[in-house]
């Protein structure tokens, strides 16, 4: 992630925010792969748009998980964990675009908005 | 092997996911010549299962058509979907393209609605491009749960960087697609289709052309409150020009979030679509959403399942 990542990056998911150098450690360390949790995290449907000297882009994303080894129940299959969209930035320099930020959402609220269930609520 | 060189370029990039493409639809189908046609004559396949067991095919010795059978192993489905998403590329020095991916492997039973997440591999590939276009040399496929050692960062080449090509184009369509449909922005929508579009979706039985016909269509599908939270998401896109346009079959997948934060896998189907560049703008001139079509049916509209 160093290679890809500018000093200084910030990860959120929902409201939790991970800033600072160990910021990328400490955010997989939650929602990463460990401790007998096997995660994949898949971006897609990728919108991007140029803004000076910064890409913002918003992508669909999913999470796959298998349940853990140890589990009695279901051992090693494979599922959805979750789906949403994140919301980067990216900085551009002579090395290529360098991810400034990312932040997690889930598929509700403000992208739901023009839905009437969610007019309703 | 040599070092790493320079970036691929967009038109090489367009061309190996066309490739990664055909050889999903290809096993997914169960279509084995096609499937063999897509890797050299030395092609070798290896996949490693999570006790560490590896199994191999390869061409040599006649034994790639067996990994199309394989692959389907373990599990009985109607239909099934393998996606390669996050692909990164490197070249080689010796012309080789290192190309990394994932692979969720989706499968359905119950036409399209009664759907499991089979699996999710990490994929290496080494391609080669001959007189007959690019092919697989070495496919090494490891699943989940292995460990998920990507491939190399990327060169950053500002040159190979630029340009543009029909497939990206086509690819932000969709992407423009999806993002309007699921957040229910009917004019978003209205401004990807053509003017004398046509609309097919025998999941929602319906069949509407031009403006109208078209709006009225994703306006019921939004009034649907059961509709929100569902995202359509695309994969494996194959192009076949049609003159100036293109046909592009691809992979649905329609996951849903639930409010409570649940998920489920809701659909899994295919579009089949005629695109046309207008304006500076590729549109959708015909979209055509159901189960698999037959790969040799190159009429619009003529579903077979």
């Amino acid at each position: 992630m160093a290679s890809v990542s500018a000093p200084g990056i910030r990860i959120a998911y929902e409201s939790e925010v991970y800033e600072g150098a160990d910021a990328m450690e400490r955010f997989a360390a939650v929602h990463g792969s460990g401790g007998g949790v096997v995660r994949r995290h898949h971006v897609n449907q990728l919108q991007a748009r140029a803004q000076g000297d910064r890409i913002h882009a918003r992508s669909m994303a999913m999470v796959t998980q298998l349940v853990p080894a140890t589990s009695p129940f279901g051992a090693g299959a494979a599922s959805m964990g979750w789906v949403g969209y994140v919301e980067d930035v990216f900085v551009k320099t002579e090395h290529g675009p360098l991810l400034e930020s990312r932040w997690f959402r889930r598929w509700a609220g403000e992208v739901l908005s023009r839905f009437p269930r969610e007019k309703e609520e | 092997m040599g070092e790493r060189t320079e970036n691929v370029e967009i038109e090489d990039r367009s061309a190996i996911l066309e490739l990664l493409a055909r050889v999903a639809w290809a096993a997914d189908e169960r279509l084995v010549a096609d499937f063999i046609a897509e890797f050299t004559d030395d092609a070798v396949v290896e996949r490693t299962s999570r006790d560490g067991a590896t199994s191999r095919w390869a061409a040599q010795d006649g034994t790639l058509a067996g990994y199309v059978s394989a692959a389907g192993e373990g599990v009985s489905v109607e239909d099934r979907q393998t996606w390669n998403s996050d692909v990164t590329f490197s070249r080689w020095e010796n012309g080789e393209v290192h190309v990394s991916s994932t692979a969720l492997r989706v499968g359905s039973g119950g036409g399209g609605t009664s759907n499991v997440v089979l699996g999710d591999d990490r994929v290496h590939d080494v391609v080669v491009c001959g007189a007959d276009g690019w092919r697989i040399r070495h496919r090494i496929i490891r699943l989940l749960g292995l460990g998920d050692e990507v491939g190399p960062p990327p060169v950053f080449d500002e040159a190979a960087a630029g340009g543009q090509s029909d497939r990206v184009e086509i690819e932000a369509l969709f992407a423009d697609y999806a993002w309007a449909v699921d957040t229910a922005d009917v004019d978003a929508v209205m401004q990807l289709f053509s003017v004398d579009a046509v609309m097919q979706d025998p999941f929602g039985r319906f069949a509407g052309s031009g403006p109208d016909g078209v709006r009225l269509f994703f306006e019921g599908l939004f009034a649907r409150p059961e509709f929100a939270g569902r995202m359509h998401m695309v994969s494996q896109l194959m192009l076949a020009p049609v003159g100036d346009d293109y046909r592009v079959d691809s992979y649905a997948l329609v996951p849903a979030a639930f409010p409570n934060g649940a998920v489920n896998v809701h659909l899994l189907a295919f579009y089949r679509d005629v695109v046309r560049r207008e304006d500076g703008q590729w549109k959708f001139v015909e979209r055509l959403v159901g189960p698999r079509w037959e790969r040799g049916e190159v009429d619009s509209g003529s579903k077979t399942t």
